[in-house]
This record gives C-alpha cells, sequence and structure tokens, in this order.
C-alpha cells in the first residue's frame, strides 16, 4: 500500500503530538504552580495534535482521494534537492559568519546563492557581491548602528 | 480630540512622511516582484521596524501594503503575470490592453482605481473601528480569553482547502507559543537547556521564516517570469469620459472589498474576482470584458485596494489579523510592546490616528510615486532571478541577525523557512500558525489567570458576558467553517 503526503503528515503529526506530550510530561512542577499547571495546556495541545493526525488519516481515506505517491514525480524530487542545496548555504552561512565576519560572509552568500541560481561563473559576480556587501555594510553597521561580527578580521575594524 | 490633533501633527512629521514615501516606493517594489506577495514584502522590512518610533514603524509597514497592492497589477498589465495574488483578477483585461499597445492607460487606471479603493478602505478603518474597539474595552481576563479563542477560531475559515490541516498548522503555532518561561511558575518548557529559548521564539522571526526563506526555497527552481518590454509603457491617467466608465466598476470594488476586508480569510484576492465577475455582470458593454475592458481593470483593483483599509478594521479594534498582511501588522505592533485590540485606543491612541493619517499619505503617495517608479520597476522585474534571490536572502539574513545580534535567530528563521516549505508542499496553510504563535500566550496566560480568580471553577467564562458572547462567536464562526468544509465543498477558497 502507498501512502500519501496526507497519510504521512497525519502519521508524523500523531508521532509529534506523542513526543510532545512526552516532554511535557518532564516540566517540573512549581510550587508557583497553580491548578493547569505548566504542562496543562502542552498537554491539551498534544491530544488536539493527535486527534487532527488521526482526523487527516481518515478524511484521507474517506473522500478516497487517488494516492499521490511522495516524491515519485521527478521535477518534484529536483525541486525539493534544490531547496535542500540553497539551505544548506545558508545554513553554511550562519558558521561562517562569526568566523569570517559580516562583510566577507555576505559577499559570499550572495555570490553563492546568485551562482546557485543559475548566474554563470564569471568577474562580474564577484565585483557585484562585493558591491552588494558594501552597500549593506554602509546600510547596517553605519546607517543603523548594528554592531555586525567581523570575525577574524576584528582587529582591522 | 487631542490624540486627533496630534495625529493631524503628524501631516507635517518629516519621519512619518519619510516612512510613508518608503514604504510604498519598497512596496511598489515588492509588488511588483512576482513572488514577492505584500506580506512577504512587510515581512522583510519587519526587523528594522525596531529602533523606530512605533507611528513612523507602523506606517511604514502599512504603507508597503498600500504600495504593493498597486504593484502587483505592474507585471500583471505588462507581462501577464500578477506580482500579488490578488492582482490575478487585473491580468484578465490588463494584459489584453498591454497587447492593444495602451499598457499606459491600463496601469493608469489601475493606480487611480487603487487611490480611489485606497481612501474608501481608508474611510471604513476610520468610522468602523473605534467603535468596534469601545464596545470591547469592559474586557476582564475570561474576556481576553475568549477574544485570544475568537480569534484562533478563524483559523477555520482561513484554513483554505482542508480545515483539518488549518488545525493542524494553528496548533503547532499554539505549541510554538509554548516555549519559553512558564507564564505563571515561570518554570522553563521546551527549551532543552538552550537559553536563547527561555523568553520564548519572537512571532517575527517565525513570520519571516515561514514567509520569506519559505518562499526563495519555493522560488530557487521555479521558472523564470518573462521578461517586461519597455514600449508602450508611458504611464497615462484617465481623463474624464473614461472616468465616466469608472466611477461604477469602482463603486462595485468598494462595496465588495469592504465586506471580504472585514471578514477574516476573506482578503483582497477574493474580492477582487468578485468585484470582476459583479462588474462584468452590471456593465453596459459586457462583451468588452476579457478583451480589454477599462472597466474590468477598474473594479479589481479597486476592491484589492480597498482591503488594505478595511483589513485592519478586526485588528485594531479585536486584535485579530484576518490576513498574512494584518498578522506582519500585528507582529509590528508587538515589537513595539503594543496590543492591538480594545485597549489600544486608550494606551496609544496617538499611534492609531497616526496610522490612518500615514495611510491616507500613502494612499496619496502612492499615485505620486507611481507616476515616476514604472521605468526603475521595469528594469527591477528585468533583473535576472537568481540575484534577485541573492539579495533577497542577504537582507533577511541581515535583518535578522540585527534584531537582536543573535545567530541563534537565524537558525530559528532557517527552520521556520523549512516548516512553511514543508507546509507549502503538504497543501497547509501558514496563517493559522502564525495565529498560533501570536494569540498563544494570550489564550494561555489569560485561561490561567481566570482559574485563579475563580479557583479552578470554569463556570467563569460563562458567567462573564462578554466572554460568553465571543465564546459564542466563535463557536458559530467554526460551526459556519466546518458546514462550508463537509457540506459546501463546491463553495471553498483557496485562502493560503
Amino acid at each position: 500500500m502507498t501512502l500519501s503526503r496526507d497519510d504521512l503528515l497525519g502519521l508524523g503529526m500523531i508521532v509529534l503530538a506523542a513526543a510532545y506530550w512526552a516532554a511535557a510530561d518532564q516540566i517540573p512542577v512549581s510550587l508557583l504552580s497553580d491548578a493547569v499547571g505548566a504542562d496543562g495546556v502542552p498537554k491539551v495541545l498534544a491530544v488536539a495534535l493527535a486527534i487532527c493526525g488521526a482526523l487527516l488519516l481518515l478524511t484521507t481515506r474517506l473522500k478516497r482521494q487517488p494516492a499521490e505517491a511522495p516524491s515519485s514525480d521527478r521535477d518534484e524530487k529536483r525541486a525539493h534537492l534544490r531547496a535542500a542545496g540553497l539551505l544548506a548555504g545558508l545554513v553554511a552561512y550562519i558558521f561562517l559568519l562569526p568566523v569570517l565576519g559580516y562583510p566577507l560572509a555576505i559577499a559570499l552568500l550572495i555570490a553563492a546563492v546568485a551562482i546557485y541560481g543559475g548566474t554563470r561563473i564569471r568577474p562580474s559576480v564577484a565585483a557585484v557581491a562585493v558591491a552588494g556587501s558594501a552597500l549593506f555594510w554602509v546600510f547596517f553597521v553605519k546607517i543603523l548602528g548594528i554592531g555586525m561580527p567581523t570575525g577574524i578580521w576584528a582587529a582591522g575594524f | 480630540m487631542d490624540a486627533f490633533i496630534s495625529a493631524l501633527a503628524t501631516l507635517t512629521n518629516g519621519w512619518v512622511m519619510l516612512a510613508a514615501l518608503g514604504g510604498v516606493v519598497w512596496g511598489i517594489f515588492g509588488g511588483a516582484l512576482p513572488g514577492i506577495s505584500p506580506s512577504i514584502a512587510m515581512a522583510l522590512l519587519l526587523p528594522f521596524t525596531y529602533g523606530m518610533d512605533p507611528t513612523v514603524a507602523l506606517v511604514m509597514l502599512a504603507s508597503v501594503y498600500v504600495g504593493a497592492e498597486y504593484g502587483g497589477s505592474i507585471p500583471a498589465i505588462l507581462i501577464r503575470t500578477p506580482g500579488t495574488n490578488s492582482a490575478a483578477a487585473t491580468t484578465i483585461d490588463g494584459f489584453e490592453l498591454a497587447r492593444q499597445g495602451r499598457a499606459g492607460e491600463a496601469l493608469g487606471i489601475s493606480l487611480m482605481s487603487g487611490l480611489v479603493g485606497g481612501l474608501f478602505g481608508l474611510l471604513v478603518l476610520v468610522i468602523a473601528t473605534e467603535p468596534l474597539a469601545r464596545v470591547a474595552l469592559a474586557f476582564t481576563p475570561p474576556a481576553y480569553c475568549a477574544l485570544g479563542i475568537l480569534g484562533l477560531s478563524v483559523i477555520a475559515s482561513l484554513s483554505g482547502r482542508s480545515l483539518v490541516k488549518g488545525l493542524i498548522a494553528g496548533i503547532l503555532g499554539l505549541m510554538i507559543a509554548t516555549v519559553g518561561t512558564d507564564p505563571v511558575s515561570g518554570v522553563s518548557r521546551f527549551t532543552m537547556g538552550v537559553p536563547d529559548l527561555l523568553s520564548g521564539i519572537r512571532p517575527i522571526l517565525i513570520m519571516v521564516g515561514l514567509f520569506a526563506v519559505a518562499e526563495m526555497l519555493e522560488q530557487i527552481s521555479a521558472p523564470a517570469w518573462n521578461k517586461a518590454d519597455r514600449r508602450d509603457t508611458r504611464l497615462k491617467l484617465p481623463g474624464l469620459a473614461v472616468w465616466r466608465r469608472l466611477w461604477k466598476p469602482q463603486a462595485i470594488g468598494c462595496a465588495i472589498g469592504t465586506f471580504e476586508g472585514v471578514t477574516p480569510g476573506a482578503g483582497g484576492t477574493i474580492a477582487a474576482f468578485m468585484a470582476y465577475n459583479e462588474a462584468r455582470r452590471w456593465s453596459s458593454k459586457p462583451e468588452e470584458f476579457g478583451k480589454g475592458s477599462v472597466e474590468g481593470i477598474a473594479a479589481p483593483e479597486a476592491a484589492n485596494n480597498v482591503v488594505t483599509g478595511t483589513a485592519l478594521v478586526p485588528l485594531l479594534s479585536l486584535g485579530i489579523p484576518g490576513s498574512n498582511s494584518a498578522a506582519i501588522l500585528l507582529g509590528g505592533f508587538l515589537i513595539h510592546g503594543l496590543v492591538p485590540g480594545p485597549m489600544l485606543f486608550v494606551k496609544a491612541p496617538d499611534v492609531v490616528y497616526g496610522l490612518y493619517v500615514g495611510l491616507f499619505a500613502a494612499n496619496i503617495l502612492m499615485v505620486l510615486v507611481g507616476l515616476v517608479i514604472l521605468t526603475p520597476c521595469i528594469w527591477l522585474v528585468n533583473r535576472p532571478k537568481p540575484w534577485l534571490i541573492a539579495f533577497i536572502l542577504a537582507l533577511v539574513m541581515s535583518g535578522v541577525y540585527a534584531i537582536d545580534n543573535s545567530v541563534f535567530d537565524l537558525g530559528i528563521v532557517l527552520t521556520a523557512g523549512v516548516v512553511g516549505y514543508v507546509m507549502r508542499r503538504c497543501g497547509m496553510p501558514m496563517l493559522p500558525m502564525v495565529l498560533g504563535v501570536v494569540l498563544g500566550f494570550l489564550v494561555e496566560s489569560n485561561y490561567r489567570r481566570s482559574l485563579v480568580l475563580s479557583r479552578g471553577d470554569h463556570s467563569i467564562f460563562i458567567e462573564d458576558p462578554v466572554s460568553l458572547g465571543l465564546l459564542l462567536a466563535a463557536v458559530a464562526l467554526t460551526g459556519y467553517s466546518v458546514w462550508r468544509e463537509y457540506f459546501k465543498p463546491q463553495s471553498k477558497e483557496a485562502i493560503a
């Protein structure tokens, strides 16, 4: 039996509800607590989520929607991979920001995303990225006065 | 009265006018870019409003909304690609006129109909909001809790194609709102030992992630949009003879936009299409519709601009955001420690009246800016999409870091972006999640405060008349949505 996307979503929500309930159960009881308790509302939410997950499973079956196989479409898989690649670039930016400092990290982000999006690698890419970085630096640091990370170049700023 | 006079003085406040101008320009550019909805354009600006005066910040955000609704019609007319969802109806006759070499005329009609709609929506906002808020002034903790529940019941009408998925999104939002320090006992919940989570997750981070980052993750694999032609795009304002034809469709757009705007979940898209249909029905030249009718542009453009004002009625009077853009504006209020709703007119009347004046200025500025911004807009629409995505993401990552100088916040935004991407792919609406995040604390803290007052007796919620009325309204709203979901499926609209 092939599970549709809604089936997977419903099952996922039931699992999430169980995990959330377990985490709510770990909340320490305070002497200042009221009758409901710090875990009261979260546990109600966990039950509600589990019910909704089950309802989703049920309605998918009752409506007899054609079972669409998850990720069977090649284009869709490609789209997910493209999104994952972009996400990886953004995660790399988060890790590189404190090390490389804002001007260099943001220039690399601009260039990397543009190239990843399909721009051909050529000197003008670097030029636009550096210009963009300078623009952001002036706006955030000089105009708004935000203390952006300077990274390993701290001594130079 | 003092607040009103001080609001008029806002007109002479250079910063407010600059904010309105900047917001309109940004909004028109954002709206002109397919994929950047008014709410995304607003979300991108949200982090920058932190250090601003509340009135300046809110006027800027609201002006983005006004500008984006006009901006969306530019690519709709020029390249048959609506910049915003609500401009989709404008594409039908707008692009036909452009094909006939009358793009400038179509843009002029769109601009002036937007002005008429925007000013009418503002009038409704000014007249309807304060009386509604005055009724709600006698609020107690049970009433506030019931108000939050009424706000959450809007989820049912915002759920688009699936009520269950909307509810799931809403519950997930409420779960996010429980992260942090418990409002009553002070113990930490779901923080996993991470100090950055002790103060909870800011709604703004969720909004930016859900709307902006998720959209960029989608756009990276979406095909490039068409290029705009610079020829025949000199903006031409309608003459007197054309105005005679426009008043009726504009009136229809205003009436429908008012009703749809104050109804949570309806929004500008539905208003625009309904206005288009009604304008055709009442037109003396219905055969022109679809072949380049000026009325076919005026009606939807007036309707979707009316909504920029009327969608704020439930937000300002009751604190209930009925659309994505209203939810972002709510985020703008919360950033400055202001809670929209009954007490807003007591605690910060100058901000409310300042917002009215700012909206008026934004509508006027929209026309002035609209006259000169067309060429830069065409230039922007014709930029390669990879560069646009790169600069938008650079802006998002810089702006989010600037909120609290926190790298951890960047991680939350990316996580919210991934959640938003998955939700889109699963056909889950995002606004219910935003509602859950925003209203979760209000509902839980007032629910528990009420029970402390009543010593654990739940009857306090039905003994308080305001609370009872709001709860009944919530039940009615939910009941209607359930009926619509299961007994009238053919009328459902995809709102998300």
